[in-house]
Parts: structure tokens; sequence; C-alpha cells
């Protein structure tokens, strides 16, 4: 062969010098040029055609990277990368975006698999489901989980007040979760406070962080520092951490929380409506509270049963974008023309009733939401109330603070209301009145090292939200030298993975439960998070609610630590071609950039 | 009509040069923010609204439009002087112009201490290595310059505060004013800028908190800028210094102090004047990683947050404002420059 292919080469590029050149010969430049062409035309054509067959087929973690779970994710999506690939079967390419086209990215259905974080709108378990596993929750959190039997079991929990049968329902859809795998729940983030030691009355509260309760001996304020940036202060708008924190402590709700815990106590209200008590009916589709005499808002206007009617009433026609409005439409079942009745033409107008589409047995943890908080009857009925209109601020509650400066994103200051009307709401918890100092200032900072730099320097005398790891941890070893305190507590936030099943490979339920397998949440709590975090076994976190429903249902069935070997066998009967459809998904995401 | 040559017609023709250059920049940034995935109202909604009620909110906003009618729109915004309104979750609904108008002293603040820093530090430096040509004094101020100029803003930054804040507590870490509100209050607002409203109101006291916050941002700043201005002026105070009218002066007899200062350093000083604008280019941009290492509430941080949130009104006003800013400046440099030399007019 070689002296065949020598001899045809001879006679192309030898010729005789005494013939007369050839009108179309090759020259051997162009000859050479030929066959280079042809090798990579052949080449390309194997790597794009041919070698994906039989590489190892890829699929994509997408992550935030702006920092919207702070500045671990990178380090989180690399470490989930290793552990899935440790299974030799498949890669994982990591991809990242800002948050604002991350979550559009995710509800469009875009992402196959990507990581994101729930922190709970109302204090029950139910908050951990719906949003979930039913199929208008999951489309939501971009997995698209579709299963009408677990759509059942969840309106089933979400109407009952009994906890047996609530009970029996949420363990049915955790058991039914670990088979669908559409989420892996990966860990708790940890709640933490840095604050001056001389401070007392700081408690990590699941749900609200309360200032009301602190005192600095010798001091009529503190000064806060936080990286958060709050939204608005109308409760029909706020719906993230920073500006319903500030509406908890400016606005009281019909009920209240317990300094430490989720137990409600009356607020506005003057009773916890019951069935024993006559506040819920016995169908469990009326709530009746009767409010407290004489309230009045912080500028004298009257706060009575209209008041909560038409405070309800507005953030449901008003359906501002981005708010918790869903709560009180949907999950509380008021719709979207609540019912509600009150006793106020004739009357003292102290009762409000509401009359629920259907019974909701969490309605008194979202009516405790700062959505629900009643507001002045001057405020803004068309749209969003201004914080500020020119230099007058407009934030009026009832609340035991008054907030009385805002400089947008830079500070915020609070100060004591002299009106109050419930100062010996905690007196049962050793708490005499509240609030205890005069005033809170709050000031933003940019990022974790400056608000690290700022507690440190006693710049401020408390740095809550939100410090990384590496700085708690730095400023955990020195409290004791820079006369710090350091509390840590379980915070509700909890993270998780998220498959969308209707987009290949993860249409596939054994890759999902594949990926379940191979991960190690022990690795990424202490790696990554210095064990300021807790590993995860179920989408409802353990330990926050008076009947605990949360079962480790992850552990039980996958194991604590990564089972490597069974997760190669069910990448292994994954379908080639659900594969290769993944992989050229894949390609096709990524050139959309 | 100004005369060819003039002061005036030079003025005039840079600001008419300058706002094509305004045009351009407008509508590269629209284009980009378009191109780029992710939209403010998908920002917002997503998760929270059906599709079709986001498609709903972005008819209602006129961004279902073609690019082109968005860009029309848009540009007749501006020649009115309205930037829009926010569609960023911070300021939402909030007009643009008056954000941007309350953000601006402080980043104007930051750059002129940062200027101040670049300039006494770069000059001195500079000088200095030109008139010790070679001696020892010469390589540091050059190996100076050359590292201080890549030294990334926010390592710098972290490093001062580390040693000026936490270690010495000279300098209050970060923020442009965190004092005891009820005693020390922020300056009233005159010209936003607070080292210049504290005196105007006559409290000197609030005068020392301003500069005390300003220091360590103005010296992060003007020192990375400050390598640059080192190797300008040593090299053209050796170019002056080796030009005939020196020797000249020399050949005079005149002392050689009296010849640096008088004659080579004035004239070396002429070419740094002339890059003194695109200087203020590159310390606008330094700027935002300075604002966000010390969280400086200025426009930088307010760029930062918006390009978060895909607020295209709020980035096209911020851009837009920072172009204004750097023109003007420009502008007046070119002016300067031109009453210094004379040549450049014509």
């Amino acid at each position: 062969m070689h002296n065949v292919l020598d001899s045809v080469f001879e006679n192309i590029l030898t010729q005789p010098t005494t013939s007369p050149p050839a009108k179309k010969m090759l020259s051997r430049n162009a000859i050479i040029a030929i066959i280079i062409v042809v090798i990579l035309v052949v080449g390309v054509a194997t790597a794009v055609f041919v070698l994906p067959r039989f590489s190892k087929p890829s699929i994509t973690l997408w992550y935030n990277s702006t920092g919207h779970y702070g500045d671990t994710e990178p380090a989180v999506a690399q470490l989930i990368k290793a552990q899935i690939e440790a299974t030799g079967k498949v890669n994982v390419n990591l991809q990242s975006e800002d948050w604002a086209t991350y979550r559009s990215d995710l509800a469009k259905g875009n992402f196959p698999m990507f990581l994101l974080g729930w922190y709970p709108d109302y204090f029950d378990t139910d908050d951990y489901v719906s949003p979930f596993y039913s199929s208008l929750g999951a489309a939501s959190q971009g997995s698209f989980y579709n299963n009408a039997q677990m759509n059942t079991w969840v309106t089933n929990e979400s109407t009952t007040i009994d906890t047996t049968a609530r009970a029996s329902y949420f363990t049915q859809i955790q058991n039914q979760s670990a088979k669908d795998v559409p989420y892996v729940p990966l860990w708790m983030t940890n709640a933490h406070v840095v604050y001056d030691s001389d401070v007392s009355g700081v408690f990590l509260h699941p749900v609200v962080f309360k200032y009301f309760l602190m005192n600095k001996p010798g001091f009529d304020h503190i000064t806060v520092g936080t990286t958060d940036s709050p939204t608005s202060f109308d409760p029909a708008l706020a719906y993230d951490y920073f500006s319903t924190e500030i509406i908890n402590q400016v606005f009281d709700t019909l009920m209240v929380y317990s300094p430490t815990n989720g137990t409600l106590l009356p607020g506005l209200a003057t009773a916890i409506p019951t069935v024993a008590n006559g506040g819920v009916s016995s169908d469990g589709k009326t709530y009746t509270f009767h409010l407290r005499p004489g309230l009045t808002f912080t500028d004298g206007s009257a706060l009575n049963a209209t008041t909560v009617k038409r405070s309800i009433q507005r953030v449901i026609s008003l359906n501002l974008t981005s708010s918790a409005e869903f709560l009180l439409q949907n999950v509380a079942q008021l719709g979207a023309t609540p019912t509600i009745d009150t006793n106020c033409a004739p009357g003292p107008c102290d009762i409000v009733t509401f009359h629920l589409l259907q019974p909701v047995a969490l309605f008194n943890e979202i009516m405790s939401f700062s959505v629900a908080a009643p507001v002045p009857w001057w405020y803004n009925q068309t749209g969003a109330q201004a914080d500020m209109v020119g230099n007058s601020l407009k934030v009026t509650g009832e609340g035991p603070y008054m907030l009385t400066s805002i400089t947008p994103n830079q500070q915020y200051i609070l100060q004591k209301n002299p009106g109050y009307y419930n100062t010996s709401l905690y007196r049962a918890f050793g708490i005499p009145t509240i609030p205890i100092l005069n005033k809170v200032i709050i000031n933003r900072y940019s990022d974790s090292s400056s608000l690290k730099l700022a507690i440190q320097t006693h710049q401020i005398n408390m740095a809550y939200r939100t410090l990384n790891p590496t700085d708690l941890s730095d400023l955990q070893g020195s409290a004791a030298s820079l006369n710090l305190k350091v509390d840590i507590g379980t915070s509700p936030q909890i993270r998780f993975l998220v498959f969308n099943v209707n987009k290949a490979p993860f249409t596939d339920v054994k890759l999902r439960q594949a990926i379940a397998y191979s991960l190690d949440r022990s690795a990424i709590v202490s790696n990554v998070f210095h064990g300021f975090a807790v590993t995860l076994y179920s989408m409802i976190p353990p330990g926050f609610f008076g009947p605990d429903y949360s079962q480790p249902i992850f552990k039980t069935v996958y194991g604590s630590s990564p089972n490597v070997s069974q997760a190669t066998t069910l990448m292994s009967q994954v379908s080639f071609t659900i594969m290769l459809e993944a992989f050229q998904a894949d390609v096709a995401q990524r050139n959309r950039f | 009509m100004p005369k060819q040559g003039s002061l005036l017609a030079y003025t005039v023709s840079r600001l008419v040069l300058s706002l094509p250059t305004l045009l351009i920049l407008l509508t590269v940034v629209f284009l980009i923010l378009r191109i780029l995935p992710g939209d403010p109202i998908s920002a917002l909604e997503a998760g929270h609204k059906s599709e079709h009620d986001i498609e709903l909110d972005k008819a209602r906003l006129g961004l279902d439009k073609p690019y082109w009618i968005q860009y029309i729109l848009y540009l007749g915004q501006v020649i009115t002087g309205n930037l829009g309104n926010s569609l960023g979750q911070i300021y939402l609904g909030q007009p643009v112009l008056g954000i941007v108008m309350q953000k601006l002293p402080s980043t104007i603040e930051l750059a002129i201490g940062g200027m101040l820093v670049a300039t006494i530090v770069g000059v001195g430096t500079g000088v200095l290595a030109g008139i010790r040509r070679d001696k020892p004094v010469d390589v540091a101020v050059r190996l100076y310059g050359s590292i201080i100029w890549v030294i990334p803003i926010f390592w710098l930054g972290l490093m001062l505060q580390l040693v000026f804040a936490v270690a010495l507590h000279w300098f209050p870490p970060n923020l442009r004013y965190a004092a005891d509100p009820v005693f020390f209050p922020p300056p009233a607002h005159i010209t936003g800028l607070y080292t210049l409203d504290s005196l105007l109101e006559g409290r000197l006291d609030k005068f020392l908190i301003s500069i005390q916050h300003l220091f360590l941002p103005s010296l992060t700043l003007g020192l990375v800028l400050s390598g640059f201005f080192t190797r300008t002026v040593r090299a053209n105070l050796l170019r002056t210094v080796g030009s005939d009218y020196v020797e000249a002066a020399h050949a005079r007899g005149i002392r050689e102090r009296y010849i640096v200062y008088r004659y080579a350093f004035k004239n070396a000083l002429i070419p740094v004047i002339t890059i003194l604008g695109l200087q203020f280019a590159i310390l606008f941009a330094g700027a935002v990683l300075t604002e966000k290492t010390f969280s400086w509430d200025g426009i930088g941080s307010l760029l930062l947050v918006s390009i978060d949130s895909r607020d295209y009104a709020m980035i096209q006003g911020t851009v837009v404002t920072y172009a204004i800013v750097i023109v003007i400046i420009s502008v007046i440099i070119d002016i300067i420059n031109g009453l210094i030399d004379p040549r450049v007019r014509y």
C-alpha cells in the first residue's frame, strides 16, 4: 500500500523536466494544503459527531454568581461537580448567572440542574411543601414537577388542622419526594449575629429578629450593620428579609411571635383564634379576631376592624409585582375578592371576620406575616406607598419602633414609639417593657468583608446578616479579645439542588436518584461552611415547628455518605439517547450566550 | 461668530464634538443591555407571576416594542431631560435623575479626593525621580510607579483598612459618614459634598468626621492612579531637563534648583495636564471598585446594584451621567490646556 501511494505521489509531484508542464497540474504546496484541509475536516467532523458518542456525556450545574446566597456559592458548585464526577459516568459543566437573569431563567425552565434556596414566608410546615411539590409551586421553582397524587396530599395537609392527619400526609409527601427526586435537600444555613459583649436581649428568632428586646447598658441606642438591601417598607410590597424585618419593628400584626420561637401570641388581636375559643368555625373556613380597644397608628389615625379589612383588601387588589400578595389570595384562600365582615356599622368596630374559600390550617401564621400588617387609611390605594415623599417620611405603623430616617441603601433609623400599645407583651418572658432602647441605627455595608471590619473596629455594635463563613470563623476565634459575642443558631433557610424534570437528561428519574446517591453533604458543610451549616435530608427542616413533621428521608433512602457504586450503577442505566439529547441541549444552552 | 483659534471657538468646538460621543455611548449601552440575557421585569417577577403576566407587564412598559422604537422613545425622553423611572427593586418607580443626582456628589467628592492624592503623590515622586536620575531613589520610585499601577484597588483598599482602621484605629474602615446621628448628623445638603457642606454649615467637627471617612478611599484610589503620574512626570522632566533652553540656562550659570523648578518642571507639567482628562475617566471607573470596597454610597455602587437587577433606566442614566461628568471635566481640562499652550487651539 505504501509503495502504491509513493508511486502515485511521485507521479504527481515529480513531472519530467523535459516535458511541457501540464496546464492544470497541482503544485506541491496545493496538494499539501488539500491534505491539511481534508485532515482538518475529518478531525472536526469526528470531534463534533463521533467523539461525543464515545466520550462521557456532560450535564450542566447552574448557580448564582452575584452573591445572592453569599460568596460561598462557587465553592459549593465546585464541590458538587467533583462529587457527581466521582461516578466516572458524566462530566459536569459549571455555569453561573447574575441573580436577576438566574431567577428569570429558572422560572422559564432554561436550567436542567441548579442550586436554589428557600426562606419561609409563614411559620408552618406547609411552606416547605406546597411551594415545591404542588405543580403550581414547582413550576415557579423551576423543577416543573407534576404528580397528581402529590397535589392531592399537599391540598389535604394544607386544609386540615388535625395533626395526626397532617403527619400522615407529610410522611407520604416526603416518601414520594425521595422516590421522584425533583429536589435534593442539601443543608440548612446557620443564622448568626456578632455583637458587643455588653448588648443583651439578642435572640436569633427563626422568623423575626427583634431589636425591641435588646439593651446596651449606659446607651440609649445601638448601631447595627447589615449587607441586606430593603425594597420597600409598604407591607403590600415588601417580600425580602430586610424589608420585612424593619416592617416587623414598625408594624404589628393581629398576632405576633414569642421572643424565642414560633409560638403565636396575641398582638393587635386580644386572642389567638381557635376552634375551642370560637375564633375558628368548625369547618375551618371562618376566622374571627377581636381587636384591642383604642388602637391608633403613630400619626394618631384610628386602627379598627375597618382598617384591618381595608388593608387586606388593599394588598389583594393592588397585587403588586413581586409582593407576597399570593399568600393572602391563594395560600390563605381569601380569594381575589375577599369576604371580610366587621361590626362597624353600627358597632364598636373591633371585630373582623375572614371567610375563606376553603379551610386553611396555617391561616393564623399567614396573618402574622408582614403582608397582613394593617396600614393607615390614607395609604396609597392605587400603588405601593412611597416610603418618602420629598423629605417627608411616610412609613406609619403602630409597632414598638417608628422609622424616623431613611437614607436609601445607606442608613435606616428606628426610634422608640412613645405610644406603643403593648409594652408589656413579653412580661411573662421576663422582659418587663418593650422597646428597651430609644433608637436603633442600621447601616448598610457592601459586603461581608466591610461588615466584618466595621464590627472588628466597633464602628457598629452588631453585625447581622451576612458574614461569610471565613469572616465568621475569624470573628469567633477573636471574639474574646475584641470584646464581642458570636451567636450561632439554626436558620429556617434551606438550600437544595433542583432538577428540571421536563428537561433531558433529568427526565430520567434514575439520573436524579444517582445524583442523590453521589452527594456528600458533610463535605459541603465542613469544607465550604467551616461547620456553620447543618446537613439536611428532607425539604422540611427539622426542629422548627410544634408538631415536627420532618423525616430524614434522603438519609434513609440514599444514606448519609455518598454511595458512588450505587450512583454509577444507576447512571449506567440512563439511556444513551437521553444523554445525547442532553448533550445537544447543553451545547445549545451554552451557545445562547 | 467666534474667531478661529480663539478660546471661545475652541471651547464651542469641544462641546459640539462631545455630543456625538454621548450619543454613541448612549446607543452602545442601550443595545448591550437589550442584547444581554435577562430584563428588569423578569428579574422582578420571575417565579412570582406567570409568563403571560410578565409579558403583559413588559408590554405595559413598552419593553415588547422593537429595539429601534424603544431607542427612539428613550432618546426623546433623554433630550427632554427625563431619564425615566427605576425598574429595579430598590428604587422601583423613583425618577432616575433624582436618584443619580442624590448619589453623584459622593462620587465626585471621592474622585476629587482621589485626584488630589494622585496628583500630590504622582507629581512629587515623579519630580523626585526626575531630579535624581539613576540614583537609588529614582529606581525605587520607578519601581513604585510600576507596581502601584497594577495593584488591584480592592486589595489595596483592604490592606489600608486593615492597617489604618483595624490595627491603628486612625480612620473609620468604611462608609461615607458613620457618626452618632443625634450629636453629629450628616451635614445639611447644600452641595452634597460632605466636606464642603460641613464647612458651609460652620461645623468643623463634622468636617473632620467627613475627612476621616474620605481619607482611606481617596488614598486607595489616588495611590493606584499615582503610578501613571509618577512615570509621566519623570519622563517629561527628563525630556525638558535635556532640552536646549535648559542647556542655555545652564550655560548662563543659573542654579540647578532654579532651572528645574522654574523652567523644566513647569514645561514638564503641560503633557500631564493634557492626560488629566483621560485620567478622570479612569478615576471614575476606579471609583466603582473603591465605592464597593468602602461601602461608599455613590453612583458606582448604584451602577452595580442596577446591573444586578437589570434596571435598564438606572444603568443608562448612571452611564450617561458618568459620561457627561467626564466630558465636562475633559472640556475644562482642554480649555486649561488651551490657555497654557495656545498651540493646541490651532
